[in-house]
């Protein structure tokens, strides 16, 4: 086997990190890596687009330990790029701000990770009257779109090809033959491979032009959950107006209530939006899973066996998490290659 | 009672919150402001505005603090408004930061502004020649915003405005009863004070809206100030200098200086030179003084000198004015007093 030919599906964050993952890993070691992306929307109508980028995990610690790794090993990674002449195009920015509560809560487990975490003052906690304890910390912003971009401008310079195709099926990638399928098709997975686990987040954002907010500000319901408690996050050029998870719920159309949900609540906890002119609006999906799915699998067609490696199913924190993963995803290729004996994995990697 | 007339000249930013604190808070009392130069050509238009004291020399630290928390506060609750957009005012944090360690590592106004804390040393990291910062959070007042703002205001007090050269206060009199002296630099011709000197100040206003947080170099010679619709860098401190033309090779250093504290900068684009001449004094003079020639009297108060601290001080100065031409006003009021002017 000379050539490694390596299909990805899914051309959102998730896919096209782990596309380059691999290729910057292994293009020098294997003779040949022929390596594509597949998907059926590429940016700027994928998922990744619609996020706001805001580096965050969620409060709680994750269900797989493995996770935190992930979380700390993406921070990281982004902010030794926040000082090279890259981050602006790839939607790069350090941001400092907010994280409101109705009631004291414990520190989250990724205080360590961000830069001057720490309590909120209380007069600080005056400039927010509806909330009684806070954080404050400086994060990250990835912008989807931009970072997509560049993801796309870095595959393309490396001879990395990209269709436009739906796939149905698994196997159907399989039978054109393919040695390795990685599997980043986010929220739509299911269609590919039954997943009870996995169900749709829907957000609706309205973006703005209000380019005097300088800090994201993010408020928690705990009783409701994540992300249905108003947030403002400002990126490169507008800022992103949210509050919106609906379980379940497929629908791709804007909703005037949940507009009117997210403008009432953003506007009660920054005042000055009233001035702000609506950019626009969209809706996405978050791949709500459990935990994600980042693991090996075989694929059965007839008598021949493809490997499978799953990652998605990041819910609201993919940007937050993609890099780590993608490196998880390229040890797990690095396995793959180890068996068919074309590569021995440096003892450190183990 | 009749209407006190009150002249106030200078329509920078200390001048104009002089004049509506004196509409607001002296009963029976008409305002006129007076000026050459109005928003936007006055030397507070191309300040970038940030909240952060200087310290002045001679006067006491405890009103010094208390000018700086005054102007803090009234400047919040505008900013927690829905007006704040109008005024131009809003929240920045970002990081002050120290090539050594400075022998008062909590300045006076640490409690003022918000969150004041040490940056820690992963902070420090992005800043390899620096060992020592500060991060907080602080308001941004911006001048070309708030200037034309507060003109709307005294305006809705019934302010009045007259642009006009003053050479000499004495022009004032007889029309009005009370002037107040907010010439800034002008002072040193209008009154005579020699002890004011122009403080050269250079800046640059770019395009970088990735840019959220300020960063200062502990010297104040250096810094990135993020605002609504640029980014200020700057900058200069040359004493003595009345050059008001840009300088193209001081706009290249400035631009150095700011690229190798935020190398993100040097995809900036749109970059417009600005010059402003700040108020230079060894103090702010703010006191009053009852002038008298030839059997004509004249209630004037002073109120210049703020040197590279005008916007961080200016609301808790002007209500301190406000006090004194009200105490001008009382005194002038009542009959048996006049003599004693």
């Amino acid at each position: 086997m000379l050539t490694m030919r390596v299909v990805v599906i899914g051309a959102g964050v998730i896919g096209l990190s782990t596309a380059l993952c691999i290729y910057e890993r292994y293009h020098s070691i294997l003779q040949s890596l022929d390596l594509k992306v597949y998907a059926d929307r590429f940016t700027p109508l994928t998922n990744t687009d619609v996020a706001a980028g805001l580096w965050q995990p969620y409060l709680s610690g994750p269900s797989n330990p493995q996770e935190m790794a992930w979380n700390q090993q993406t921070f990281d990674y982004l902010l030794s790029h926040i000082y090279s002449p890259n981050a602006e195009k790839m939607g790069l920015a350090l941001i400092s701000g907010y994280n409101l509560f109705h009631e004291a809560v414990p520190d989250p487990f990724w205080k360590n990770i961000v830069l001057g975490f720490r309590k909120l003052t209380p007069r600080e906690l005056d400039v927010f009257p509806d909330y009684s304890y806070g954080w404050f910390h400086t994060s990250l912003i990835i912008e989807g779109k931009s970072y997509l971009e560049w993801l796309t401008e870095r595959l393309t310079e490396r001879g990395v090809k990209f269709f436009q195709r739906k796939v149905e099926s698994l196997e159907e990638v399989a039978r054109g033959g393919v040695d390795v399928i990685i599997n980043c098709t986010g929220v739509w997975a299911g269609a590919l491979q039954p997943d009870p686990l996995l169900q749709p987040g829907r957000g609706q954002i309205i973006k703005v032009n209000a380019p005097w907010i300088k800090h994201f500000i993010v408020t928690h319901n705990l009783k409701s959950g994540i992300y249905t408690s108003p947030y403002i996050i400002p990126g490169m050029q507008t800022v992103t107006l949210g509050g919106i998870n609906q379980l379940g719920n497929w629908s791709e159309i804007n909703s005037t209530q949940d507009h009117n949900t997210i403008w009432e609540g953003c506007c009660r906890l920054e005042p000055t939006l009233k001035n702000a002119r609506i950019a626009g609006e969209h809706t996405g999906f978050r791949p709500v899973r459990p935990q994600l799915r980042l693991e090996r699998d075989q694929l059965r067609v007839g008598s021949a066996s493809t490997e499978v490696i799953h990652n998605y199913g990041h819910g609201g924190y993919g940007l937050t998490i993609h890099w780590g993963c993608a490196l998880e995803a390229a040890n797990l290729f690095g396995k793959i290659l180890e068996e068919k004996e074309l590569y021995r994995m440096p003892p450190s990697h183990l | 009672m009749d209407t006190v007339r009150v002249a106030v000249v200078g329509a920078g930013v200390v001048g104009l919150s002089t004049a509506v604190c004196i509409a607001q808070l002296v009963p029976q009392c008409s305002v006129t402001i007076i000026s050459d130069k109005f928003t936007p050509d006055t030397t507070s238009d191309v300040a970038a505005g940030i909240l952060i004291p200087h310290a002045c020399a001679d006067i006491p630290i405890a009103v010094q603090k208390q000018w700086f928390r005054e102007t803090f506060d009234h400047l919040s609750s505008i900013a927690s408004s829905a007006e704040a957009v109008d005024a131009g005012v809003h929240l920045l944090s970002g990081w002050q930061i120290f090539r050594s360690i400075p022998t008062e590592q909590v300045p006076f106004w640490a409690d003022v502004v918000l969150g004041f804390r040490e940056m820690t040393e992963a902070e420090l990291k992005r800043f390899p020649q620096y060992v020592f910062g500060h991060a907080f959070t602080t308001l941004k007042c911006e001048t070309s915003v708030y200037l034309p703002w507060l003109e709307k205001r005294l305006k809705m007090h019934g302010g009045l405005f007259l642009r006009r050269r003053v050479e000499d206060l004495w022009e004032l009199q007889p029309s009005f009863d009370i002037v107040v002296n907010c010439s800034g630099l002008g002072s040193r011709e209008l009154v005579g004070d020699s002890m004011v000197f122009p403080v050269r100040g250079q800046i640059l206003q770019v395009q970088a809206p990735w840019v959220k947080h300020f960063i200062r170099d502990g010297t104040g010679l250096t810094y990135i100030y993020p605002g609504a619709s640029y980014v200020t860098l700057g900058g200069t401190r040359q004493k003595g200098d009345w050059n008001l033309a840009p300088d193209a090779e001081i706009s290249r250093d400035i631009f150095s200086r700011c690229c190798a504290l935020e190398p993100s900068l040097r995809r900036a684009c749109s970059m417009k030179e600005r010059v402003g001449l700040r108020p230079g004094r060894s103090n702010i003079l703010l006191q009053k003084e009852a002038l008298a020639r030839d059997g004509r009297r004249l209630c004037v108060v002073h109120h210049y000198g703020h040197g590279s601290g005008g916007v961080s001080v200016h609301w808790g100065c002007a209500l301190e004015a406000a006090r004194l031409v009200n105490e001008c006003a009382r005194a002038l009021r009542t009959p048996a007093l006049t003599s004693k002017l």
